[in-house]
């Protein structure tokens, strides 16, 4: 009989680290800035010592808070989702349930990324935590960042000078500047012609826990071909990430089983699969690729229900 | 520092630490039906209703609280004058420890108040957050489709 040895497993990172902050309570004071100028002033004015918080549901699962000062940004008027013919915008304090509750989360092209909303945690959650908080907060296992990436959202920055840093650099590149006591005001992202299909998988091992992966596309098909294909993963990843190997190899293929197939195949080629208490690296090799044809094939409108 | 909210209909000024949990300071204040079970907004025991939105108070700082209206178990129903969803959940025969029960019924309650005639998986998802190791959840659901009904029958005859 052959015994297979297993890998140790590791917890999750980020919360672990935050527990490890000074286990003295630190937190002196909670303020609530008016206006996006009061708040920056607030937070230059306590010098490396203050956070923000919007919904709070990271910040509160961490038995002390590494900060002096919390300043709550509820009340700066930026909690409205809207969307025009050109572009959809979240303000930061937007909850996910407003996310997964929006008329828009039903116009078809966009409808997995209301799918995407309602597959984070639970409705009690859901109506606290900030779509802007999911995706800069708890990268790990947070659910929206794949489907806002192949959005190709952009996050709206205010801090010394205004600006906007796309999503997909703000993963990748961490030498991305910011501007000093920088506070996410929304997120942008154009809105995706009607002809443009997505699709979102959340993997998991119950339907109220953490993703093991999490997988997203969004593909137009034209002449039978993938164009303009954007495919990311997080929670089986070190930081969300876009697949752009697998995308090239996509790009102008026959949308068929045979290239759905050898695109996932491939996708995980120098992917540096995280390992952790949900899942180890060997299952999400076996699993990633699975979640990945699914998505394309749904792209491709050869999902289990067209079939 | 002090908050200014609303705890089940009475408003109130309360001395609070900045990092206190909304959990900690309603069970002070009145409110012990407010359930410490994980501490990590995992379990939802904890759960209350905060604005007509269900809410975990563990993970929920107090300060986050201030200027708006929560309602506890403690202002759902009372003696002899029960809600529907506690009747319901009664003669469901839904609860058996009970730990979970006063967060199930916020969930609950927050769900009906906004969709009066829910689908199964809507009471689901409702919910899916609040963890019951004892009955499975079906006498649960049973029961809140069927407290539903109730209250919809109730705002019938009102009307």
């Amino acid at each position: 009989m052959r015994y297979v040895k297993l890998p140790v497993l590791k917890l999750d990172v980020p919360l672990d680290s935050l527990e490890k902050e000074i286990r003295m309570p630190t937190l002196k004071s909670y303020l609530r800035p008016t206006s996006v100028t009061q708040a920056l002033e607030m937070i230059r004015s306590v010098e490396g010592r203050g956070g923000y918080i919007a919904g709070g549901t990271f910040l509160g699962m961490a038995r002390q808070v590494p900060y002096d000062v919390l300043i709550d940004i509820t009340g700066l008027g930026l909690g409205t989702i809207t969307m025009d013919q050109e572009q959809v915008r979240l303000g930061a304090t937007a909850t996910i349930q407003d996310l997964a509750d929006s008329d828009f989360a039903r116009v078809p092209q966009l409808e997995f990324l209301g799918r995407a909303a309602r597959s984070v945690a639970g409705r009690q959650i859901r109506n606290m935590a900030t779509v802007a908080g999911n995706l800069i907060s708890a990268t790990l296992w947070a659910d929206l960042p794949a489907a806002l990436l192949v959005l190709g959202a952009e996050l709206v920055i205010a801090g010394t000078e205004s600006r906007r840093i796309a999503l997909d650099n703000y993963y990748s590149d961490r030498s991305e500047k910011k501007p000093q006591g920088w506070l996410v005001t929304g997120i942008v992202f154009p809105l995706p012609p009607p002809e443009a299909r997505g699709a979102f998988i959340k993997f998991a091992r119950t339907a109220h826990d953490v993703a093991i992966a999490d997988v997203a596309c969004q593909a137009r098909i034209d002449g039978g071909r993938f164009q303009e294909v954007r495919l990311a993963v997080s929670a089986a990843v070190s930081r969300p990430r876009r697949l752009s190997a697998a995308e090239r190899f996509l790009e102008n293929r026959p949308a068929d089983t045979e290239t759905c197939r050898a695109a996932a195949g491939r996708a995980l080629e120098n992917l540096p699969l995280l390992e952790n208490i949900r899942a180890a690296r060997a299952y999400r090799e076996q699993v990633l690729p699975v979640l990945i044809e699914r998505v394309l094939l749904e792209c491709a409108g050869l999902g289990e229900e067209e079939r | 520092m002090k908050i200014t909210l609303t705890i089940n209909g009475a408003l109130r000024e309360v001395e609070i630490a900045p990092d206190e949990k909304l959990l900690d300071v309603l069970r002070r204040e009145g409110c012990p039906g407010v359930k410490y079970g994980c501490g990590r907004g995992e379990c939802g025991t904890c759960t209350v209703i905060l604005d007509g939105r269900a809410v975990k108070s563990c993970i929920t700082f107090a300060a986050q609280a201030d200027g708006r209206s929560v309602v506890t178990i403690e202002g759902i129903g009372r003696p002899g004058r029960l809600h529907p969803i506690q009747e319901a959940i009664l003669d469901h025969g839904a609860v058996q420890c009970g730990y979970c029960t006063s967060g199930i019924i916020c969930s609950a309650k927050a769900l009906l108040d906004e969709n009066p005639d829910p689908t199964e998986e809507e009471v689901r998802q409702a919910i899916k957050g609040n963890l019951c190791r004892c009955t499975g959840y079906e006498k649960y659901v049973a029961a809140i489709l069927d407290a539903a009904g109730r209250m919809r029958s109730q705002a019938g005859e009102e009307a």
